[in-house]
């Protein structure tokens, strides 16, 4: 290393990932505090998944010890997108399909084609989708763990309809959801987080939200403000905005290209509205992470760099 | 990589995200904790009130549901004193093919009877169960006592003549008997009988203790408080009050002197009691002495001869029935000769109308045709017909045995099928109810 | 500087600014007081500036003493000639590698500890001299683009003049991490600076005087200003102005400036001379022009900066030709064997092996002693940090990747050449991938060059180009020399004293 330059910024890959993982803190702590003991079961089980998936595929490539902690982080996602009646071997099985189907697979770290945490949960909806429907209500049953081995009882369960709750309630996060994408504010501390710490991008998310945000509008604008403010809230949008669509590896690298794909994101969000959950919010974040392999592919193979 | 300091920085941020995000979950659960309870009982309101209404709701949940696929969810209902009123099942029905059926039944709070019931349509590949089915087997179903039945499809039956004998002379309504004395345990018995048609619909034998705070013979039994040899004597009393409304006559129980019977399955214990008491309620039927005159003859006694109300004597029970032994007033009921001769035991009705000879008298019987089905398209599945000569231990329905079944229902046309899980449906939920109870016992 | 002052930045984006700010990363006050070095020995390159290097002049045994010159480029050749920084004796004239690669003859003196200035170092006494004269004098001074360029200063004046440009530009935008040796040129001797600026524009023919500053260099800025009121009543010709930037990394290299200043991008071979009409020096370079010609003194010494990551920082004013161990020595830099020692920055500079024989030189900013706490490289996880630093607006990331596959047509289609080594990539990547070194090191081979630093860099960026116009236009000038007597300038003096 005798090459210049000879200092190097104290923004490495761990420390981003860490930040990244500091700013999913609020949402793990309003997880476990709603939903207990299976959220911190699902949530280390998850994080452990990805983590030894991750050090045996870097083992197989032998490409070195080296851990950024990108895994850690994807791991939390995943777990956060499940709903808290998850059995764990569920829970296992997707995590274990994002970190090595998604990753390893492609070869590890800054590699992957598409988002792990997305693609572990949207593989779970598709070929387990009855034991990721286990929604309760928030507050109950902290330390139950029975759902962890045989899922909870599903059937003929319906969602109840997000407009019956108050509005501090889905403010809050006090309805049924995902262990860890219900609460608005926890996604928006870690976007500010984020923002301090100026670790990742913002142009997807920008980009996603703008198209989300607007579309959501119009089609509640005739219901009234209340409706489309408890709308957004609970739509999981800002959990995917800040937590995936800033994900580095898997978003344009150039700017426009990423607000590009955002859009595009937000737009198949729109199309998906009303569908289920886990596909509203995965979805555009596969749409962005694919849109992002076709960019790299024009936008720095071709031309010359522009970036204004 | 980072120096200690910025190590230690970060772990500073992180400790301030925790405790904000700890901050703002005890905000959010100040601020959101009052609507929660409320919007969820509005929830569960809007869900149940036709099943079963009442003051709130909650969830129950109970390992015992394991062995209960099919049951989804079970709700306890309360009334505004807080005392459970009955069960909301949430169930669904699977055929063989994977088609589903969602219902939603109430039960009162001894697993008896059945509140209500009602579709929910909102399966992905529903079994096709029209409302008008639904309400047929509602309407035939609720506020009866569960489990259920179907009688034999009348279209596909090849219609014969059967003969039923039954006891002339039947007044309609409900008729009762209660023992005077205590047996061993403390227990006083009693029968309660319903009378339909002139044929009797319905028997119920029990037994209450003269401790109010042990539980009733039956519920002891259930329990394990309360054993007798053989099955429980809950399933043995069961069985004999199903054996007797398909004979209708307590003579053809075929009481020994012992007080054991052979012809009904799983009975060892002693039915003599049953037998005494039911007789007393043919008569009392007989008599047109119904339950509501019964009880207020109780009364009557226990005024004369405490010169007091039942109420205030604390002998009466929730239920409105007496529980008192009169085995300290051995004579209270003797009926005595001029000469001082005792002549006989005088029962409450005798107490209120006078002697009669209704007891001596036997029974007169008539022999009635009654349209029924062959038993050779009989299904398990299916009802059974009171009087049809079968042996009504050899079949079951849902897994229970007819001796338990307690109401019987006929489809009105349309899919027998379609009746036949509904049926299910409310059968699973009285077999995890009697489980439930039983454990919360 | 004023509130709502226009702030100048190559990097035009609104959003999410990611630009490098070192300001905050100078490890020690620059207020320190200036240390004087006096080596036992000196190290003279004789190729310490682009151009032909100099050919001794002097003979082993030889006695020199300061200011005498020791070296002379080839008649007509572009070069600036070698002066003594000591007095002493030759004891060898070889071939020395400079950390760059570059061989040259160096001619080696050991001091004799007098400190005997040659007769021909005086004060000057009159006022009037042409532009010409001015020219001459900064030639005979050995004085080259001190900011790290090395391109002989009259040769840019002689091209700025050709080129009829309407501003000089006073370039105080020293941003690298940890060097402040320019800054302090401007905050102890603003006056002279403001003086010499006066006396490079006379020289190029212009009256407006721009000096390029960091809004964040508040003690400079004042310096700035107040010699500038000091200086402006003299000289009502001329029109001061301070152009404030936004602290950002490598803003002082002339095609950012003129990105920043005229929003224009300078593709490989345009000059700031020809595209904006406006010549840039380096503070520092100005400081010596004045040196030259008020006190008659060659470029002999300069300030450099020595530092690091983990050491107390030092300015010291230090002979030109002073190997770089006498520096450290003198100061206790060297804590120890396992810190890397750079001649330069410690984003752009070259690492030294040998700090006994190499010695700093006209264009060496600063000497930097890094103790080496980084960590191991990783996957590139695509953040684009790089892309987002790059003041060149290229990708980095991309561009490694293509070289690495050999994709190397691509790599040109992708704009490689743009790369000025600066070093920003490599500085901000997370994942501590060698982009700066592969990026460099491939648009160095590709020019047949030996680049590995923003210095080489930009010295190689004009060979192509620039060499024969520069070349060109200095022969010219010179043909024109007797004929344009009469463009003289009022140099600052004041009743024979200076100012």
């Amino acid at each position: 290393m005798n090459k210049a330059p000879f200092i190097h910024t104290e923004k490495n890959t761990p420390y981003i990932f860490l930040t990244v993982l500091a700013s999913l803190l609020p949402c793990c702590v309003f997880s476990v505090f709603n939903y207990g003991l299976v959220s911190i079961v699902l949530i280390v089980t998850s994080v452990v998944v990805f983590a030894i998936t991750e050090r045996i595929g870097s083992g197989i490539r032998k490409d070195g010890s080296y851990y950024d902690m990108s895994i850690l982080s994807e791991g939390v996602i995943f777990a956060l997108l499940l709903p808290p009646g998850t059995p764990v071997l569920i829970c296992m099985a997707g995590a274990f399909f994002g970190a090595f189907i998604c990753k390893e697979v492609f070869g590890g770290s800054g590699s992957n084609p598409v988002n792990p945490a997305a693609c572990g949960r949207i593989f779970v909806e598709l070929v387990f989708p009855s034991y990721v429907r286990g929604f309760r209500d928030p507050g109950t049953d902290l330390l139950g763990f029975s759902s962890l081995w045989n899922g909870a009882n599903v059937e003929g369960y319906v969602l109840p309809d997000i407009q019956d709750y108050s509005f501090a309630e889905v403010l809050f996060g006090r309805y049924q959801s995902f262990i860890g994408t219900g609460c608005i504010l926890c996604a928006l501390a870690g976007l500010v987080f984020l923002c301090i710490k100026k670790t990742v991008r913002f142009y997807a998310p920008i980009g996603y939200l703008a198209v989300v945000i607007t579309g959501m509008f119009m089609l509640d604008i005739d219901e009234g403000i209340r409706v489309f403010a408890k709308d957004l809230m609970s739509s999981g949008v800002f959990f995917a905005a800040v937590f995936m669509l800033t994900e580095p590896s898997t978003v344009p690298l150039n700017s426009r290209g990423a607000l590009f794909s955002g859009v595009l994101a937000g737009m198949a969000a729109l199309l998906l509205t009303g569908g289920s959950g886990a596909f509203y919010i995965c979805v555009p974040v596969l749409i962005v992470n694919l849109t992002t392999y076709l960019f790299e592919y024009f936008a720095s193979l071709k031309g010359g760099g522009d970036r204004s | 990589m980072m120096p200690k300091e910025k190590v230690r920085r970060f772990v500073f941020e992180c400790a301030v995200l925790i405790v904000f995000s700890i901050g703002l979950f005890i905000l959010g659960s100040i601020i959101s904790g009052e609507k929660l309870d409320e919007r969820i009982q509005f929830i569960y309101d809007r869900r149940f009130e036709n099943v079963l209404p009442a003051d709130r709701y909650s969830e129950i949940e109970s390992e015992l549901l394991s062995g209960y696929p099919n049951i989804k969810h079970v709700y306890s209902a309360y009334d505004e004193e807080g005392t459970v009123t009955g069960y909301v099942l949430d169930t669904v029905v699977e055929d063989d093919e994977g088609k589903t059926l969602h219902i939603l039944t109430g039960v009162t709070h001894d697993g008896e009877r059945l509140t209500g019931l009602k579709h929910i349509a909102d399966e992905e590949d529903p079994i096709g169960i029209t409302e008008d089915e639904i309400n047929a087997v509602s309407s035939q179903t609720i506020g009866k006592q569960i489990p259920v039945s179907l009688n034999k499809d009348e279209s596909d039956k090849d219609e014969t003549i059967s003969q039923v004998s039954r006891i002339r002379g039947l007044h309609d309504g409900i008729y009762f008997a209660q023992a005077k004395n205590k047996d061993s345990n403390g227990y006083i018995d009693y029968v309660e009988i319903e009378v339909t048609d002139g044929l009797i619909t319905k028997v119920q034998w029990d037994a209450l203790n003269v401790d109010r705070t042990t539980q009733n013979r039956r519920e002891a039994s259930l329990s394990g408080a309360y054993t007798v040899s053989g099955e429980s004597w809950a399933n043995q009393a069961y069985n004999l009050c199903h054996a007797f409304l398909d004979i209708q006559d307590p003579t053809r129980l075929a009481m020994k002197s012992d007080g054991k019977t052979e012809i009904i399955e799983n009975v060892t214990t002693d039915i003599r009691p049953f037998v005494d008491l039911v007789e007393e309620c043919i008569d009392n039927s007989r008599a047109g002495f119904d339950k509501e005159a019964y009880i207020a003859e109780q009364k009557a006694v226990l005024n004369t001869l405490f010169e007091g109300s039942a109420d205030e004597l604390g002998v009466m029970t929730k239920d409105g029935l007496m529980v008192y032994s009169f085995h300290e007033y051995p004579n209270l009921f003797s009926l005595y000769d001029e000469n001082g001769g005792y002549i006989k035991e005088l029962t409450i009705r005798e107490m209120a109308t006078g002697p009669d000879n209704l007891a001596q008298e036997g029974y007169d019987y008539e022999e009635e045709e009654i349209t029924n089905e062959k038993d050779d398209t009989y299904s398990a599945e299916d009802g059974y017909i009171p009087g049809s000569g079968r042996s009504i231990m050899t079949d079951s329905v849902d897994g229970l045995p007819m001796s338990e079944i307690r109401t019987f229902i006929d489809g009105f046309g349309g899919d027998r099928e379609h009746y036949s899980y509904v049926i299910t449906g409310i059968n699973t939920d009285y077999k995890f109810l009697k489980d439930y109870l039983n454990w919360m016992a | 500087m004023r509130l709502g002052e226009h702030k100048f930045s190559f990097y035009k984006s609104l959003l999410f600014d990611n630009a490098l700010d070192f300001s905050g990363r100078s490890s020690f006050m620059k207020e320190i007081m200036l240390e004087k070095i006096y080596p036992t020995r000196i190290i003279l390159p004789m190729k310490q500036h682009y151009g032909s290097p100099c050919i001794p002049v002097v003979k082993k045994g030889d006695h020199v003493l300061i200011g005498q010159c020791v070296g002379m480029p080839p008649e007509g050749s572009l070069g600036a000639p070698v002066h003594s920084g000591i007095s002493g004796n030759v004891t060898d004239i070889r071939q020395i590698e400079l950390p760059d690669t570059t061989k040259c003859e160096a001619v080696f003196i050991s001091s004799d500890r007098k400190r005997t200035h040659h007769p021909s170092i005086r004060p000057r006494s009159d006022f009037n001299v042409s532009a010409t004269n001015v020219t001459g004098m900064i030639k005979e001074a050995g004085i080259v683009g001190m900011g790290g360029e090395g391109i002989p200063t009259w040769a840019k004046i002689t091209r700025a003049r050709k080129s009829g440009v309407d501003c000089i530009l006073v370039n105080c935008l020293q941003s690298e991490p940890y060097a402040t040796s320019d800054l302090l040129r401007i905050t102890d001797y603003a006056d002279y600076l403001i003086m010499g600026a006066v006396a490079l524009a006379g020289a190029v023919g212009v009256t407006i005087i721009e000096c390029l500053i960091s809004e964040k260099k508040t003690t400079e800025i004042t310096a700035l200003q107040s010699a500038m009121e000091r200086t402006q009543s003299r000289y009502s010709g001329y029109a001061f102005n301070i152009r404030y930037f936004k602290e950002r990394f490598p803003q002082g290299y002339y095609r950012l400036v003129a990105k920043a200043l005229w929003d224009k991008n300078l593709e490989p071979g345009q000059t700031l001379e020809e595209t904006c009409k406006a010549v840039m020096f380096n503070c520092s370079t100005v400081y010596a022009c004045w040196e030259a010609i008020a006190d008659g003194m060659p470029l002999v010494s300069r300030i450099i900066t020595v530092t690091g990551n983990d050491n107390d920082g030092h300015n010291v004013l230090a002979p030109i030709g002073t190997p770089v161990s006498e520096i450290l020595n003198s100061i206790n830099g060297r804590s120890e064997t396992m810190d890397r020692i750079i001649l330069g920055n410690a984003l752009t500079g070259i690492a030294l092996k040998d700090p006994d024989n190499i010695p700093v030189m006209k264009t060496t900013p600063a000497v930097t002693v890094i103790r080496d706490m980084e960590g191991v490289s990783s996957h590139c996880m695509h953040c684009g940090s790089c892309s987002r630093a790059c003041p060149m607006e290229i990708y980095p990331s991309v561009l490694k990747q293509l070289i690495d596959r050999g994709m190397n047509e691509k790599a040109e289609n992708e704009g490689i050449g743009k790369c000025i080594a600066c070093g920003a990539c490599s500085y901000v990547c997370p994942s501590r991938i060698d982009l700066t070194p592969t990026i460099a090191g491939y648009v160095a081979s590709t020019a047949k060059r030996t680049p590995a630093s923003f210095t080489s860099s930009v010295i190689n960026e004009s060979i192509d180009i620039g060499s024969v116009s520069l070349l060109e236009r200095y022969n010219e000038e010179e043909e024109d020399k007797i004929s344009d007597d009469k463009d003289t300038i009022l140099l600052p003096f004041e009743g024979g004293k200076r100012v």
